[in-house]
């Protein structure tokens, strides 16, 4: 009897490892073809790209999880609409920017009560300058991993929402632009601009702080 | 190299597909031009400070939770289609209902339409039937159509159910102390019921009707004739029959 849950177990173990040699894209169509233990696979390879992603776009931590659990639940759902054309990638990072969207127009109609930490988020309005530095700080203050995280979040924060989609994918994720243009459905000459525009308002928001001499 | 031209092939620069060509050339502008030195050196930083920043882990039980909000939407879908199920049934009984009421409706109709086509047929011509009536110039009912006169047979099948010549008035109690049936037939009181215009027109329309069905009969006598010579022609009995009549 042992014998026999070890040779089951062996199997077991032998079949996901073979599961997870295979791609994004057969996993998804397994998935569509009833195999929801494949699944898993691919929320353990997405869930970090896709939360990273999610949370420099809404800057909260608990909203960007709830999307990102969306968003799989949704690929999920509705893998047997995927089609094989784009990458399954490309494709997870679509329905998660149109759930991102859907939640800044619901909060633009309804803002949040304590508005004092979103201040400024989502809106279009140039050249403001974040102060992210605490005055009490001396110069070449070193900062922990924590520190650098709130920092560059609020920067990026400040990049209106429309470019900060295409320089969040480009910068963090690593999306080559077709694959942008994919995702935000612009044209490729657009994404280019959108995100060389992001790459400035970060840069402005930043190089105060670089001056400084701040060390991390 | 102009600076405009230069902040473009600095962004080509930091995506890493500039050309060798352009980026001599721009290495050399930059050597120049202390405004875009500084557009660059401040993009390679604040750039390198971004890819610098440690990543944010979700939560431990992420896939758990993943997995735990599949099974609550399963449940959802599955909950979702038990009254569309229940949508279809009520809709197939609706159906079934409106095609039982209109099977009815056709049914009495159908019922009527033959009940009124069974009446008894006359071989006396139409104008023998109906004769002019008598105006009596006295009575309420000489405004009235000249009313058929209908002999015998006839006349029994056309009699109108009502007997009186005589219009009724009928109307609610006008509150005189009259009450019951006799306050309600009161000449001056309530809406003029003319019986004597409503038995006019029952007995055209039963006119019309008996005028329908004698010609119908007499159409199939026809029809029968025609039949009977047919079939003597097709035994070679024409030529015999012709003669015969002749």
């Amino acid at each position: 009897m042992s014998d026999e849950r070890e040779y089951v177990f062996a199997n077991t173990f032998k079949d996901r490892a073979k599961l997870k040699e295979l791609s994004d894209e057969d996993l998804i169509l397994k998935v569509a073809g009833g195999h929801s233990d494949c699944f898993d696979i691919l929320v353990d390879r997405f869930k970090l790209r896709l939360f990273n992603y999610l949370f420099r776009m809404v800057g909260d931590r608990d909203e960007a999880e709830e999307i990102a659990q969306e968003t799989f639940v949704k690929a999920y759902i509705h893998a047997g609409k995927y089609k094989t054309i784009a990458k399954f990638s490309t494709w997870l990072y679509t329905i998660g920017t149109n759930l991102v969207r859907n939640r800044i127009r619901s909060r633009k109609r309804a803002p949040r009560v304590l508005s004092l930490w979103t201040r400024g988020r989502d809106d279009d309005e140039e050249g403001r300058q974040l102060d992210l530095i605490d005055p009490s700080r001396q110069p070449d203050h070193q900062f922990n991993d924590k520190e650098l995280g709130e920092i560059i979040n609020d920067a990026i924060a400040k990049i209106p929402e429309k470019y900060r989609t295409s320089f969040v994918l480009r910068e963090l994720n690593q999306l080559s632009y077709e694959e942008i243009a994919a995702v935000t459905g612009l044209k490729l000459g657009t994404v280019r601009s959108r995100i060389n525009r992001a790459r400035n308002y970060f840069r402005k928001v930043v190089e105060p702080i670089l001056e400084k001499g701040v060390d991390f | 190299m102009k600076c405009r031209r230069a902040k473009g092939l600095i962004y080509d620069f930091i995506d890493g597909i500039i050309d060798d060509s352009n980026r001599i050339a721009l290495e050399q502008h930059l050597g120049e031009c202390k405004s875009c030195e500084d557009l660059s050196t401040g993009l390679s930083r604040s750039l390198e400070l971004l890819h610098r920043a440690p990543l944010a882990e979700p939560d431990e039980n992420f896939t758990w939770k993943v997995r735990l909000r599949l099974a609550r939407e399963r449940n959802a879908l599955s909950d979702r289609t038990v009254p569309e199920r229940s949508w279809v049934r009520s809709w197939n009984r609706r159906f079934a209902l409106s095609a039982l009421s209109a099977f009815v409706v056709v049914l009495g109709t159908t019922y009527f339409a033959t009940k009124s086509s069974l009446l008894p047929t006359t071989t006396e011509p139409l104008s023998q039937l109906v004769q002019p009536k008598p105006k009596d110039s006295a009575g309420p009912a000489a405004n009235t159509p000249v009313e058929p006169k209908v002999p015998g047979r006839a006349d029994e099948l056309f009699d109108f159910p009502f007997s009186t010549a005589e219009p009724v008035r009928v109307g609610t109690d006008g509150g005189g102390g009259s009450s019951g049936v006799g306050g309600a037939l009161e000449e001056d009181k309530g809406p003029l019921l003319d019986l004597d215009s409503l038995r006019n027109r029952y007995r055209q329309s039963s006119l019309k009707t008996h005028r329908l069905r004698s010609l119908r009969d007499q159409v199939d006598l026809l029809t029968s004739e025609l039949r009977e010579c047919g079939e003597r022609c097709g035994d070679g009995q024409h030529e015999k029959h012709e003669s015969g009549e002749k």
